[in-house]
C-alpha cells in the first residue's frame, strides 16, 4: 500500500493528475457527503458538549464548559468521529466503484486502449478523496463548535461565555494539530479505499471483501494515527514547554 | 503474425493452459472452442499480456509480450483490439466518450471532426444509431452495450481483433450481424481475428479455422470441413449440441 501511495505521488510530481477529473469526482464523493458531515458535526458537539458539562458540574466549573469541550472535539474525538463516518461514506464509494470497475475489466479495457487506470482513473480519485475529505473534516469540525454552542444554549450556559472562553483553553497548536490529523485521515482514506478498489480481485464476491477489508483498514490506521499523533503532540509540549498543546 | 509457443499458465496450481503452440498468419479467422474454464479467456489474455505466461513465448509480428519490455508491450496493445466477454464500457461517460476513448489516449485522431467521423463511423458498423452517442452505458441494452465495446475497439482500427464470447447475451439477429461482421472484417480488410467462443454454429459459418481445446492442451486445429468430420468426442459432442438446437 505504501508502494501505490508513493507512486501516486510520484504520478503527481510528474504533472499527470488530471486536475478537471479532481473537480468532477469532488462534486461525486465530496459534495454529496456534506450533508452527512454536517449533521454528524453538530451532534458531535452537542455530545462532547453534554459529556463535559457533566464532569464540569461536579466541580462547580461550567465555565470552562466552550473551552475544554471545543479542545477536546477539535484534538480528538472530532477528527476521529467524522473521519470514521467519511471512511464508511467516501471510503466504501470509492472501494466499491474502483472494485467493480476492477472485476468487470473497465481497468484492463483502460490499459488495452493506450491510457494508464493509475493516471486516468485512480490518482483524480485519490486526490478527490484527499481534498474533500480534509474540506469535510473542516467543516465538521466547525460545525462541532456551533453544535456545541447550541446544546450549550439548551442546557442553560450562555452561548456568549462559551464561546468567550474557547480561546482560553484552545490554543492555535490545537487548531493546527486538528488541520493535520484532518489531512493525515483524508489522506488514509483516499490510499485505502482506492488500494482495496484497485486491487479487488473475483466478482462481486471479491468487492465485497475489498470494501469489507477497506473500512476496517481505515479505521484501524485512523485510530493508530490519531494516537501517534497526540503522543507526538504531548511529547512537544513537554520538550518545547509551550504549554498546553 | 501471432505466434504461440508452449505457453502454460497456471492458477492456484491448477494447470489452465499447458504447451499450447499455434500461429495465427493474416487474414484468418481462428475460432477457439472448448468448455467453460478451459482457458479460452486466458489465452486471449496472455497475448495482449493482461495475463502472463508462466513459461513459454508469444509474439506479435515479432514483438514480445513482456512485462518487462513496456514500449512493446504498448505497440502489441495498439495492434491487437481485445472485444471482452462482458462489455467493459466506462459507466461514468457516454457512450461517445467511451468510443473515442483510445483514439484520444493513443493519439491517433487529434482533430475533433475526425473523432467524430471516426466514431459514427464504427458504430454504424455495429448497427446502432447514433442517437445512442450521448447516452450512459448504463442506459443502454446488454447488447447494444456489447456493440459499443466492439465499436470502441473497432475505433483504433487494430490489425487484430480478439473476441471474448463475442455474441454471449446477444439476440439472434445481433449475432448473425456480428458474425457478419467479422467476416467482412476479414474478407475484405485481412483483419485477422481470434475468435473465443462456444458458439459452434458461428465458428462454423465464419471461422476459417477452428482450434479446439481440452484440459488444457489443443485437441484439434484445422479448417471448419475437418472438424464437421472429425471423430474427437468433444468436438462431435459440439456438433451434437449444435445439432440438437438446431
Amino acid at each position: 500500500m505504501i508502494l501505490f501511495a508513493w507512486e501516486c505521488v510520484l504520478l503527481t510530481l510528474q504533472r499527470k493528475t488530471k486536475w478537471h477529473q479532481v473537480l468532477d469526482q469532488i462534486f461525486q464523493v465530496g459534495v454529496r457527503s456534506l450533508g452527512l458531515t454536517v449533521v454528524a458535526g453538530l451532534f458531535v458537539g452537542a455530545i462532547m458538549a453534554l459529556q463535559i458539562d457533566l464532569q464540569l458540574k461536579d466541580f462547580g466549573a461550567e465555565a470552562f464548559l466552550g473551552g475544554l469541550s471545543t479542545s477536546t472535539t477539535l484534538r480528538n474525538i472530532g477528527p476521529v468521529l467524522i473521519a470514521f463516518l467519511l471512511s464508511g461514506k467516501v471510503g466504501a464509494y470509492t472501494s466499491a466503484e474502483l472494485g467493480t470497475m476492477e472485476v468487470t475489466d473497465q481497468l484492463n479495457a483502460i490499459r488495452l486502449l493506450g491510457a494508464s487506470p493509475l493516471e486516468y482513473i485512480i490518482l483524480p480519485r485519490i486526490w478527490a478523496v484527499v481534498i474533500s475529505s480534509f474540506l469535510l473534516l473542516i467543516v465538521g469540525l466547525m460545525i462541532t463548535i456551533f453544535g456545541g454552542i447550541i446544546f450549550a444554549e439548551v442546557i442553560g450556559v450562555n452561548a456568549l461565555n462559551y464561546i468567550q472562553n474557547i480561546p482560553r483553553i484552545v490554543t492555535v497548536w490545537s487548531i493546527v494539530l486538528s488541520v493535520i490529523k484532518s489531512f493525515l485521515f483524508g489522506a488514509i482514506i483516499a490510499v485505502v479505499s482506492c488500494y482495496k478498489g484497485y486491487h479487488a480481485k473475483g466478482g462481486s464476491v471479491g468487492v465485497g471483501i475489498a470494501v469489507q477489508s477497506c473500512a476496517v483498514t481505515n479505521l484501524i490506521l485512523i485510530i493508530i494515527t490519531d494516537f501517534l499523533l497526540s503522543m507526538a503532540s504531548s511529547c512537544l509540549q513537554d520538550i518545547f514547554k509551550v504549554g498546553y498543546l | 503474425m501471432i505466434n504461440i509457443n508452449n505457453l502454460c499458465k497456471s492458477f492456484d496450481n491448477r494447470k489452465v493452459l499447458e504447451n499450447i503452440s499455434f500461429s495465427v498468419v493474416k487474414g484468418e479467422c481462428v475460432f477457439v472452442l472448448g468448455k467453460s474454464g478451459v482457458g479460452k479467456s486466458v489465452l486471449l489474455k496472455n497475448i495482449v499480456g493482461l495475463v502472463l505466461p508462466e513459461s513459454g513465448t508469444i509474439t506479435v509480428d515479432e514483438l514480445k509480450v513482456d512485462s518487462q519490455r513496456p514500449e512493446e508491450l504498448s505497440l502489441i496493445r495498439q495492434r491487437c483490439g481485445l472485444v471482452f466477454q462482458f462489455p467493459a464500457l466506462l459507466d461514468s461517460v457516454t457512450v461517445f466518450e467511451n468510443i473515442c476513448f483510445g483514439l484520444r489516449a493513443r493519439g491517433l485522431l487529434t482533430s475533433q471532426v475526425e473523432i467524430e467521423a471516426r466514431v459514427k463511423e464504427k458504430l454504424k458498423l455495429v448497427g446502432l444509431s447514433e442517437i445512442v452517442l450521448n447516452q450512459m452505458p448504463t442506459e443502454l441494452s446488454f447488447g447494444a452495450q456489447k456493440r459499443v465495446s466492439i465499436a470502441r475497439t473497432l475505433a483504433v482500427e487494430p490489425e487484430y481483433l480478439l473476441f471474448d464470447e463475442p455474441t454471449t447475451g446477444m439476440d439472434p439477429i445481433a449475432t448473425a450481424g456480428l458474425n457478419q461482421l467479422i467476416k467482412n472484417l476479414t474478407v475484405k480488410l485481412q483483419v485477422t481475428s481470434i475468435v473465443v467462443s462456444h458458439d459452434i454454429k458461428s465458428a462454423l459459418a465464419v471461422g476459417t479455422r477452428i482450434i479446439l481445446l481440452e484440459e488444457g492442451g489443443i485437441v484439434f486445429d484445422g479448417k471448419p470441413e475437418a472438424f464437421k468430420t472429425c471423430s474427437i468426442t468433444l468436438a462431435q459432442e459440439f456438433q451434437m449440441g449444435f445439432d440438437y438446437h438446431a
